[in-house]
């Protein structure tokens, strides 16, 4: 069990909904993955992703 | 010794700011010690700060400080004017929210994560959002949920969504809510077909569900597990979200926006010039434009490096004053929503946590430019009051009085009747010069208006 001094009460709600959305979205890329994996032995290699950072206009 | 603790820094046990000699400091205290040194040693302040991600700061030893909860005392590069999230127009807001998760996914990275997510945690520096909150980072254990989602959710998510799409004023709501949109009102004030979009589905309305479900059942939040390929994926899905959401006022194309104006390009030149002469002969530190409509001569001011805050009631304004700024890399205006007849109050504990505009003056100049029919025949504002409202927020003035017969109030009078008996220029000067002495007066040719520079007494 991890002890956390949170500050802030991160709440019941919140932390289910997080968990849930959370796995989804894990589930999901790695869904991604095998499927790009798959795809790509059909299709000529397309250049990959654009740059990590999350802002818009840097 | 005590020192002035800034007002609202209170609620985090890691440490809090005070001002010495006008400076700003940031106590960390013992408490934060292991979070704190990690920080330093993984490279995260370094990489953020570098990136302009995170104010700068440096370790100093504090002459007055000697509290014994005391590990370290910081210097923080001092942001020139303090704004809140119910000022910022859209894309401001919208930078603000993609910035705090760009910190949070590197955070990840360092193994760190951002143990709260607040709005008043971002503050524009030369133009674009930063973050100013040192003491926010911990170190991540794998498994443990984003204690700052639900924060993130109601101080970003949504009133970006709401500004999206249900009104763009709803930005406002933060002024009434200090922790930020309460979900539950998010979800009912959303149109239902956003239910339907997995991002604000989920993040907003299905999550409002999950609180009202489990605001009383007392299971421990902490309980629940987060794998970190699940919260990365969840902070990158939070921007995707984000940045999905548009804003365009309707029938409005940004690039045909405010094309009026009241003057020939000659006498519009002119006014330019004069504008220019009166800073040229103050060179004033700081200017508000307080009715900066898209900041056309407010630039005359940050053109020439002066801290310039472009206010204007038109969110459409200000949103393409901001445009303005990213696109030419703009560093010395900052564009902010703001009505003068109703400005920002002081909110939040022992209201003072949150400044009004008048607490982050004065400044040293204000423009009042075409903006004295709007208050003194929209808004009914006797001459005095204005003067005297003037007076509290700055040292020099420049104001342009705007006579009977010209069209624009002639506009504003084709509607109503004519009550305003004293609205003339003698009436004017002898009420501003109550609390100003007149420097400079200058007519402005092919127009009926006149241009004043004038000194607080």
């Amino acid at each position: 069990m991890v002890t956390i001094f949170a500050y802030l009460d991160p709440g019941t709600g919140s932390a289910i909904v997080q968990a849930v959305i959370g796995g989804a979205i894990a589930i999901a890329a790695i869904v991604r993955i095998y499927w790009s994996k798959i795809t790509a032995v059909f299709t000529k290699d397309k250049s990959k992703k654009d740059k990590e950072d999350l802002r818009s206009n840097n | 010794m005590q020192v002035s603790k800034n007002s609202a820094s209170f609620r985090d046990p890691s440490g809090f700011v005070f001002n010495e000699n006008g400076d700003i400091y940031r106590q960390v205290n013992n408490y934060y010690k292991k979070d704190y040194d990690y920080s330093v040693e993984c490279g995260l302040y370094d990489e953020l700060i570098k990136d302009g991600l995170l104010v700068k700061h440096k370790e100093v030893k504090s002459k007055t400080n000697n509290d014994p909860k005391q590990y370290k005392i910081l210097k923080s590069d001092k942001i020139s004017t303090i704004t809140y999230p119910y000022e910022w127009s859209f894309s401001q807001y919208k930078d603000a929210a993609l910035a705090t998760l760009e910190i949070q996914r590197r955070a990840l990275k360092k193994g760190m994560t951002l143990k709260d997510a607040s709005a008043y945690n971002i503050q524009f520096y030369k133009g674009r959002p930063i973050f100013i909150d040192t003491l926010s980072f911990e170190i991540y254990e794998e498994g443990e949920p984003w204690v700052a989602y639900r924060q993130f959710c109601q101080h970003f998510l949504a009133p970006i969504a709401l500004m999206s799409k249900t009104d763009v004023d709803l930005s406002k709501l933060m002024r009434v809510y200090i922790d930020g949109v309460p979900l539950p009102l998010a979800s009912k004030l959303l149109p239902s077909k956003s239910k339907f979009s997995f991002g604000l589905g989920s993040h907003i309305h299905l999550h409002a569900r999950s609180q009202r479900k489990h605001a009383s059942d007392g299971e421990n939040a902490e309980k629940r597990k987060v794998s970190k390929r699940a919260l990365e994926g969840l902070i990158i899905n939070l921007a995707n979200t984000v940045k999905k959401l548009e804003w365009r006022p309707k029938d409005t194309e940004w690039g045909d926006y405010y094309t009026f104006t009241n003057y020939t390009d000659k006498s519009f030149k002119q006014k330019k010039t004069i504008i220019e002469g009166y800073l040229d002969k103050i060179k004033p530190s700081s200017v508000w434009d307080v009715g900066a409509n898209n900041g056309l001569f407010s630039r005359i001011a940050s053109s020439k490096g002066i801290d310039t805050v472009a206010f204007d009631i038109d969110p459409i304004a200000v949103e393409k004053n901001y445009r303005q700024v990213i696109k030419e890399k703009e560093n010395s205006i900052l564009p902010l929503v703001m009505d003068l007849t109703n400005p920002s109050p002081s909110i939040g504990w022992n209201n003072d946590e949150r400044g009004s505009m008048s607490n982050r003056g004065p400044s040293d100049m204000v423009f009042s430019l075409a903006l004295i029919h709007h208050l003194a025949i929209s808004n009914n504002l006797p001459f005095d009051k204005i003067s005297e409202y003037f007076s509290s927020i700055c040292k020099h003035l420049v104001i342009e009085f705007v006579p009977k017969g010209d069209s624009q109030v002639n506009i504003l009078l084709s509607t109503r009747k004519d009550i305003f008996d004293s609205y003339n220029i003698e009436e004017f000067e002898k009420q501003f010069s109550m609390h100003f002495n007149i420097l400079s007066k200058n007519n402005i040719d092919n127009s009926k208006r006149t241009l004043y520079l004038m000194e607080k007494k």
